[in-house]
């Protein structure tokens, strides 16, 4: 069965409104002569031109979407939300209309680089599928709960937010990879345990990293962030090596920083094994 | 004698002092260290939104850490709009990374831009130009924004030698 998957793009375009001066004779109110004296020009302003969707169709696959199955005759149905429906287990909560918010934030977070791209095939290549839940008495806008393995989203803007996707993605892929999970390095009852700042610092680097923008931690403090971006900018140049040294030294001033994160720290954990199984992926996107 | 090369050595310690501090076309410009990298980068900082300010708080008085959606590709279409091939291409080499300060309203207050291997010329008002046209199309969006009881401003980058030139395979925009 052919698939078929459509994007679509918005169009802007520059606009500038021009007038040209002219010198007009007349003589007893009849035009004798006109001559062009120049162009003045407002400033130039963006208008939004429309969008267009472009469809690209692939090959065939077998196999079903949306379940079927049994009589044979049934036409099997194709899902609204195929790329969604490769990393959710079980739908807690979740509406058709907010299943296709997630989607497109899952799409729109896949397309914006390699990083979050890596992501997302670490997850689905594993086989690793979380649940997902809508909690409006969620304290973040989004958060990933290693003990139940589900994805909570606060709201519909959360939904739509694909930042909050990277970094709780980002926390999944680590459920993923640490063995046995990282349920024993999260906050119990508001209590952090040892190790949960690390987990934290790693997938904010993931997605620092990966990503286009960057960074929402220490925001507070201008120098730290600046050596922090620098940091990061440095690795991106650097082929994505990274010193453990420097690592550990910028991890210490996140838990001294952030008291919300703050924990005692693991040695285990100094090393970044997540960050180095996934950072091969990530790319500069330079042309 | 001893005099004469006295007063040479002052001069040149004026001219190094008043280049780490030149201010033009609202930017002030400096040179700093990536200590990272050992490498010499330039600081091309807006020098009217002030140094410090407060970050949005919650209910609790708490900051709120904000994560935020940009429209890169927009961003990346008005830099193709606003410089040309040339200039697109030494951003590309200086490693252009923008600045932003951005209101817990989604505006874009303050523009400002670090070179991460600054070796090509500055055109400081085709700078200014991008700015301002940031600040008047550019907004962002946070999930986090409904939780601001006390408003602030706060720090993003935008890593612009990644996304330019244009390219719309990349960039699908959101609306």
């Amino acid at each position: 069965m052919a698939i078929t998957n459509c994007i679509t793009y918005d169009v802007y375009y520059w606009e500038q409104n021009c007038t040209d001066w002219w010198s007009v004779t007349y003589v007893d109110g009849a035009e004798v002569s006109r001559t062009y004296s120049r162009t003045t020009c407002g400033s130039q302003y963006m208008v939004y031109g429309g969008s267009y969707t472009e469809c690209l169709t692939t090959g065939t696959t077998s196999g079903t979407y949306g379940g079927g199955g049994g009589g044979g005759t049934t036409t099997p149905q194709q899902s609204q939300t195929p790329t969604a429906d490769k990393i959710i287990a079980t739908n807690k909560n979740l509406t058709g209309d907010q299943m296709k918010l997630f989607e497109n934030s899952l799409k729109q977070f896949i397309n914006e680089n390699c990083g979050s791209k890596a992501v997302y095939n670490a997850l689905i290549n594993n086989g690793f599928k979380v649940n997902i839940e809508m909690k409006g008495t969620l304290e973040n806008s989004a958060a990933y709960n290693p003990v139940s393995g589900t994805l909570y989203f606060k709201n519909n803007d959360a939904l739509q937010s694909s930042y909050a996707l990277r970094e709780e993605l980002a926390h999944a892929f680590q459920d993923n990879f640490y063995p046995g999970g990282t349920d024993r390095f999260a906050q119990i009852n508001g209590i952090n345990s040892a190790g949960y700042s690390q987990i934290e610092f790693e997938a904010k680097v993931i997605v620092d990293l990966g990503a286009t923008g960057c960074c929402s931690m220490f925001s507070d403090n201008t120098v730290l962030r600046q050596q922090y971006l620098n940091w990061i900018i440095q690795v991106k140049e650097n082929g994505f090596v990274i010193n453990d040294n420097v690592y550990k030294d910028l991890l210490i001033k996140f838990n001294n920083n952030h008291a919300e994160y703050s924990s005692p720290l693991l040695d285990e954990l100094f090393s970044h094994p997540a960050l180095n199984s996934i950072k091969s992926s990530f790319c500069n996107l330079i042309n | 004698m001893k005099s004469r090369t006295i007063f040479f050595v002052t001069l040149i310690s004026m001219c190094i002092n008043i280049y780490a501090q030149d201010i033009s076309e609202g930017f002030k410009i400096e040179q700093r260290m990536n200590q990272y990298s050992n490498k010499e980068i330039l600081m091309i900082t807006d020098a009217v939104f002030p140094v410090k300010y407060d970050l949005p708080k919650d209910l609790n008085g708490k900051s709120i850490e904000m994560n935020v959606d940009l429209p890169f590709s927009k961003v990346s279409w008005i830099a193709d709009s606003v410089f040309n091939r040339e200039e697109i291409s030494k951003l590309k080499e200086n490693r252009c990374v923008i600045e932003l300060i951005i209101s817990s309203a989604g505006i874009i207050k303050s523009v400002s831009y670090i070179y991460y291997n600054p070796k090509e010329e500055i055109n400081l008002k085709k700078l200014r130009e991008f700015a301002k046209i940031l600040k008047q199309d550019v907004k962002a969006n946070s999930a986090s924004f409904k939780d601001v009881q006390m408003p602030g401003y706060f720090p993003y980058s935008i890593i612009l030698y990644s996304i330019i030139p244009y390219d719309k395979k990349y960039n699908t925009m959101k609306k």
